[in-house]
């Protein structure tokens, strides 16, 4: 039982991760390889205030959220001028220097020896410490990211987003703003994607900088490739192929070795042949251009 | 300098963020790896190998992949995708048929020589002037050659070529048989020099990527000083610093120089009607 809830606390972190980078890629139509950074700035913002400064996760949460969307707005005005394989390539940099801060800040993050006993949320004095409670919190977390992503894609503010995606010249015409709408976008996104930080770094209890690659990145943003973006159900079922897949393949009964690199195949030979002949995924609005 | 030539031609030329480049990179070591040390040839011909080897699977990559996605029409990022696609499979590939853990081809102390103050092995020469010599010889071909005229120019307008009665198709298999080439060489070198390991790939692809848009995309000779600066910037953070900060200098200059001089240190500027 407590794995099938692991999973589904998996599936909720994925899901906050995948909606929070719908918002750049799906509605924006901006390729981003960063929101691995934005997710381990969370993490780690929470770890550290609550270890070193002993502070309760109500003001932990909030000051992950407001670190995220800080640098998502100092990152957006340097990323933002540009667009395609440029903006592409800024975000993949960012996504590094985040990474090698990381690692080698040793006095801070104690780099690749991780920083463990995070402590777990606690609410009033009853701490959420079992496997069930936790798949609670984090269905709890789950649904207000939903909501609130909910209410920005029914939002005039998407609309304006979809219109630069598909034509950015004729949405100027439309006293719409470029560089505001994205980097509103950027905020919202890396807001966002540091809410799944705060709820890994609390829910494993241990964080290195090897949850937070580029590698992660560019799974991330598999997940919107191959289940599809620019609405809710892409990010959605995407999540929930990527990450029961390879759990599927644990009863095919390979060697461990042998089942990851197996699954990464599976994922490139899929990206390739969705992005052929399905270019919006198996449920998105939106075909990456 | 060689990888970020050869990234370098097939960004030029057709317009791709090339990520198969890493997979490249990572196969052209294991095709060394496999005449050198598993066939145990002897060195010329496993160089030989490896090269036709290389040709064969930058082929290939064009076949499979880039050729059906270019004739039905699709953008320059859902050819990127693809292309990531194909670095994950190849990368994973080798990482079953190798093994995950590292391989080396030399366990041999390297002969070194001393100059000026500095020590230097056998290997780190072989690569330093290999480099510059191959990389020159090209940028003479590059200068002259009637057929990277037309490589630069289908980086331009592809759909053009045709009409002019240039072969479209034969001169894509050109840029990344050429881009196999460079990157094979680039591997050998380094591979007989530190080894390998399945995932490689994608560092020496932003390495090469970095300088290429370092140095500016739409010169040559950028591209090669592009590498030069980046690999003395990243060697004064080594020597200053650490070894542990290169990768932030490496993307530390790229942002610097996206946001300041986005055409490169090198490039050319240009109107907005041509750089789209």
């Amino acid at each position: 039982m407590n794995y099938l809830l692991h999973i589904s606390v998996m599936l909720g972190i994925y899901g906050m991760l995948a909606l929070s980078a719908n918002l750049l890629i799906g509605f924006g139509g901006l390729l981003t390889m960063a929101q691995a950074a934005f997710y381990g700035l969370g993490a780690y913002a929470y770890a550290l205030l609550s270890l070193k400064l002993g502070l309760p996760f109500f003001v932990t949460l909030p000051a992950a959220i407001a670190l995220g969307a800080l640098v998502g707005w100092l990152f957006g005005h340097a990323a933002l001028r540009f667009r395609n394989e440029a903006f592409v390539l800024a975000t993949i940099g960012f996504q590094m220097i985040v990474y090698v801060t990381l690692y080698n800040w040793t006095d801070l993050t104690r780099g690749p020896y991780g920083i463990s006993g995070i402590p777990r949320p606690s609410f009033f004095g009853i701490g959420i410490e079992s496997v069930p409670a936790y798949f609670l919190f984090t269905l709890v977390l789950f649904a207000v990211v939903l909501g609130f992503m909910h209410l920005v894609c029914r939002s005039p503010f998407a609309l304006s987003l979809k219109a630069l995606r598909d034509d950015e010249a004729a949405a100027q015409t439309l006293a719409i703003c470029p560089k505001g709408q994205y980097i509103r976008a950027m905020v919202f996104s890396a807001a966002v994607a540091a809410v799944p930080g705060v709820c890994f770094a609390s829910y494993i209890t241990y964080i290195d900088p090897t949850s937070f690659t580029l590698t992660e990145s560019i799974f991330i943003a598999c997940i919107l490739l191959v289940g599809g973006s620019g609405n809710l159900k892409g990010p959605m079922a995407g999540v929930a192929f990527m990450i029961i897949l390879p759990e599927l393949l644990r009863f095919v009964g390979l060697p461990d070795a042998v089942a990851a690199n197996l699954r990464e195949i599976i994922y490139g030979v899929l990206l390739i042949v969705l992005i052929y002949i399905k270019p919006k995924g198996l449920a998105g609005a939106y075909a990456i251009k | 300098m060689l990888y970020a030539a050869g990234f370098g031609f097939v960004y030029r030329s057709f317009r791709v963020f090339h990520i198969a480049m890493g997979a490249q990179f990572v196969f052209s070591c294991y095709a060394f790896y496999l005449c050198a040390t598993m066939l145990k040839l002897p060195l010329a011909l496993a160089v030989c190998g490896t090269l036709a080897l290389s040709v064969l699977f930058a082929a290939a990559i064009e076949w499979a992949v880039y050729r059906p996605f270019f004739q039905k029409g699709c953008s320059s990022g859902v050819v990127m995708i693809a292309s990531l696609g194909v670095m994950i499979v190849v990368e994973n590939l080798i990482a079953l048929a190798f093994g995950n853990e590292v391989k080396t081809i030399s366990n041999q102390l390297e002969p070194s020589v001393a100059f000026a103050g500095l020590r230097f092995t056998r290997i780190q020469l072989l690569q330093f002037f290999v480099g510059i010599g191959v990389f020159a010889v090209v940028g003479v071909a590059v200068r002259f050659g009637k057929w990277f005229k037309a490589l630069w120019a289908m980086g331009d307008q592809p759909e053009l070529l045709p009409v002019l009665g240039l072969p479209l198709m034969r001169l894509r298999l050109l840029v990344m048989s050429l881009g196999g080439i460079l990157v094979a060489i680039a591997a050998m070198l380094v591979a007989w020099d530190i080894g390998m390991d399945p995932h490689v790939g994608m560092h020496y692809l932003l390495l090469g990527s970095v300088a290429v848009f370092f140095g500016g995309t739409d010169r040559y000779w950028a591209w090669g000083a592009g590498a030069m600066l980046l690999s003395v910037l990243q060697s004064l953070a080594m020597w200053q610093f650490s070894a542990r900060w290169t990768d932030l200098v490496t993307f530390g200059v790229l942002i610097f120089v996206l946001l300041f001089r986005p055409q490169g240190l090198f490039g050319v500027s240009k109107r907005l009607e041509e750089a789209k």
